[in-house]
């Protein structure tokens, strides 16, 4: 695929190298496998909010919420907890 | 932002963590693996195995593992590594980020292109684990590279 966001390659002694491109759903930060010929729609989609592919479970959902604002709640809610003193 | 690199060991376990990086509990940083390395080094087998990458909340109790810094002049990371779990991280329900099945025999390698990378949020004692839920108890061994920022 054009712009992969990472690549497998699995060794096997015993058969031929096979390899992969990934992507990382921008949602969840999943790492889904895109096989070669495969149909888009089975690997997720394309988020028209932020622009970025997704898996099918965050594509099913229905709603846009960016794996960059789930990161900065859960390091709020934990710089809220160390000043607390929790 | 340093690199770091880390090489996880143990007789692979269904229940018990190969190995796992976390933010660290009073200093957390932001870290992005951008590559890991899956294998076993034990004989040649015809065994199955099933590698999981899962997010988790704890560290579990591990032996601890010494990140390497990729630039001899960066200063040592403040991420905690561990590897032959005996406790295994609490780990989050559905929050499983890769699962790879592999025969005993196979090597896996992953890596990021920029802005693909798995990102643990600077949480403390917030991570990622190495699970081999299926697999014979044999020598296995993770490597993983990441960004501290």
């Amino acid at each position: 695929m054009r712009r992969p966001q990472g690549y497998i390659i699995i060794t096997d002694p015993d058969a031929p190298t096979v390899e992969f491109d990934t992507i990382t759903c921008a949602h969840c930060n999943r790492i889904v496998i895109v096989k070669p010929k495969e149909d888009p729609a089975s690997l997720g989609g394309f988020c028209g909010m932020c622009t970025k592919y997704i898996c099918s479970a965050c594509n099913a959902q229905g709603s846009c919420t960016p794996f960059e604002r789930k990161l900065e709640e859960s390091e709020r809610r934990d710089r809220l907890r160390r000043q607390m003193g929790l | 932002m340093a690199r770091y690199s880390a090489e996880m060991n143990r007789t692979a376990s269904l229940t018990l963590a190969v190995g796992s990086l976390t933010s660290d509990a009073t200093t957390p940083r932001r870290q992005k693996l951008y590559e890991f390395d899956f294998g076993s080094e034990a004989a040649p087998a015809d065994n199955s195995f099933l590698w999981q990458l899962q997010r988790c909340t704890t560290a579990g109790t591990s032996t601890g593992v010494t990140p390497t810094a990729l630039d001899p002049a960066d200063a040592a990371a403040l991420a905690d590594v561990g590897e032959n779990h005996t406790i295994t991280p609490t780990l989050t329900a559905g929050a499983i980020l890769l699962s790879i099945p592999l025969n005993q025999r196979a090597t896996f390698r992953w890596v990021a292109a920029p802005y693909g990378e798995l990102v643990i949020p600077a949480t403390a004692s917030n991570g990622i684990a190495i699970e081999t839920p299926t697999a014979s108890l044999v020598a296995v061994t993770a490597l993983i590279h990441w960004n501290e920022e």
